[in-house]
């Protein structure tokens, strides 16, 4: 989904080639399947990949920049390509790759332009009031983690009012019925899919200090909801629920 | 003799043709402006500077001045209609959005997003005279025709909260459908419609019973449903036409008035928020935010007759005479 949710800009950019480096994780494999797969759903090219194999050194020794300095350009050289794009969940060298790239790209994937149901950046469609709300509460912005734990329990409160129920086997139904309307500060009613249980939500596409975009982007039609144009459509899921 | 009547008629016709010459205020949210067309030509005449993140745009009962809310000035400017400058301002509570006008216009009741609360000023004394707390988010606010009720809605909570004027006091809470954003007295004070965002919806309650009277659903054919998100609402004078916008389905749909049917969906620009209809209601103005313009309906012809390119993001508008 979050795959699909970069693809989806990167190609409106016509961002088309991608050099795509990949950690040694079974997580940054299951990653980088996920960037191949949206490259080919979306239009746009893998023209080289490489497997990042140094063992995660230390920066924040005395001279780590000089390693990462030396180490990175030569090894981030790669076929003529618009974009770079890291496979790195476990944040072990993503962040070290930009500005230190062979050719000035910019770096995507999970450091650097990132896909994410949340980033502390967001303010639009209200979420400048939810962000002051946690802010007092927290005195920090809402990370990802806090969003997702805040948005499990709206939604079941939400299912709950609406249900007029407490019971848990009628929330949960309601919670997967199609009256079901969930407000997450992202500008559109979110809802569950039925086929895999999985929160059709508006992805942002943010860096580090700068909401960028939000996908889906609108150039993308879909027959059903443009939501479903991002993650395993029901037409392609490979799960069998109960 | 009959020359000269036919003059005269002539004359006449096309006084009545000029009298409906209207001026419209639009608030434009990005770049702190409000712009000022002409009814007649439908062109911009001038640009008014104003605070910061100008929403809430009303004219007072006698149409001689405009109220805006300034969202990160705290405060509202007030523009005089016939010099069309800024000539005042007043309080409004911290980052006022939408207000409401009371019917002899001696009194602003101001939803403050980020404190959950309703704050009430005085117009003539220029001072914050109470504060109502009310559900988290509060943004659409509506006064009752006979003044006696003020109704809020709140985003988050979902909640149309009923407050009596007389005792500044809640009288009632309604849960209403995902992120209600604007309530609307129908003219005969009876019914109240609230917009929800997120379900798409209008609610219509009873004002006195506060039961749901009816529900109305939108489904423009070839909008996927999320994009089709309740906002605006007006409603004429006589009670029978009812217009709503649709946000970021670009649609404003046409209601009837009495039995609620959904007639036809006009197509105008693009996140269409707020309405406003000329004050001799031949035509319905339609602030579109990511177009960057307005939509003109003419109301006999029954389309849009003209988009016109205004300030960035125009979020509120307003007609006087």
């Amino acid at each position: 989904m979050q795959a699909d949710a970069l693809a989806q800009y990167l190609v409106v950019r016509r961002w088309l080639r991608w050099a795509l480096i990949v950690g040694q994780h079974q997580g940054d494999a299951f990653y980088a399947e996920a960037v191949r797969q949206a490259a080919k759903r979306f239009g746009a090219r893998i023209v080289e990949e490489k497997k990042w194999t140094f063992e995660p050194g230390n920066p924040h020794a005395d001279s780590g920049h000089v390693t990462l300095q030396s180490e990175i350009p030569p090894f981030t050289r790669a076929t003529e390509h618009d974009v770079m794009i890291v496979a790195d969940e476990s944040d072990e060298f993503g962040d070290e790759l930009s500005y230190r790239t062979w050719s000035p790209r910019p770096v995507a994937g999970t450091q650097g332009l990132i896909a994410t149901a949340w980033s502390p950046v967001q303010e639009q469609w209200g979420a400048l009031q939810l962000q002051s709300r946690f802010e007092r509460q927290a005195h920090r912005r809402m990370t990802l983690r806090d969003y997702t734990a805040w948005l499990a329990v709206r939604a079941i409160g939400e299912a709950a009012i609406r249900s007029h129920s407490t019971d848990a086997e009628t929330v949960k139904h309601f919670m997967q019925g199609p009256e079901f309307r969930l407000g997450g500060f992202k500008g559109q009613p979110m809802s569950f899919r039925p086929w895999d249980n999985q929160l059709r939500q508006p992805i942002l596409i943010a860096g580090p200090r700068v909401l960028v975009s939000v996908s889906p982007q609108p150039e993308f039609l879909h027959e059903g909801s443009p939501l479903d144009s991002l993650g395993p459509d029901a037409t392609e899921t490979r799960c069998k629920l109960p | 003799m009959k020359f000269g009547t036919a003059i005269l008629l002539l004359i006449v016709g096309l006084q009545v043709e000029t009298a409906r010459a209207d001026t419209i205020f639009v608030s434009n949210e990005q770049d702190d402006t409000v712009s000022v067309i002409d009814g007649e030509a439908l062109k911009v005449v001038t640009t008014i500077p104003v605070g910061r993140r100008p929403r809430g745009i009303e004219a007072s009962p006698d149409g001689r001045r405009i109220y805006v809310a300034l969202g990160d000035d705290d405060r509202f400017d007030v523009i005089d209609v016939a010099s069309r400058k800024v000539v005042d301002t007043l309080p409004s509570g911290p980052d006022p959005e939408r207000f409401a006008i009371s019917p002899d216009g001696t009194r602003l009741y101001i939803a403050n997003e980020n404190d959950n609360v309703v704050t009430i000023v005085d117009v003539a004394a220029k001072k914050l005279v109470g504060e109502v707390q009310v559900g988290i988010e509060p943004e659409g606010m509506a006064v009752s025709p006979d003044g006696k009720q003020v109704v809020c809605t709140s985003e988050t909570t979902s909640m149309a909260h009923f407050i009596d004027t007389a005792t500044g006091q809640l009288s009632d809470n309604i849960l209403i459908d995902t992120r209600p954003r604007v309530a609307r007295f129908a003219p005969d004070g009876r019914r109240v419609w609230v917009s929800s965002e997120l379900r798409g919806s209008v609610t219509v309650l009873d004002s006195t019973s506060r039961d749901v009277v009816q529900r109305i659903d939108f489904n423009a054919p070839g909008v996927p449903q999320e994009l089709i998100q309740a906002v605006g609402v007006a409603i004429t004078r006589d009670g029978k036409r009812a217009f709503v916008a649709l946000g970021p389905s670009a649609r404003v749909a046409e209601v009837d008035g009495e039995n609620f049917k959904v007639l036809r969906y006009h197509l105008v620009g693009q996140r269409v928020w707020n309405l406003a209809f000329s004050p001799d209601e031949h035509r319905l103005y339609t602030t579109n935010g990511n177009s960057n313009d307005i939509s003109v309906l003419d109301l006999a012809a029954d389309r849009v007759v003209k988009s016109l390119g205004v300030g960035w993001a125009p979020w509120g508008v307003v007609a006087v005479p």
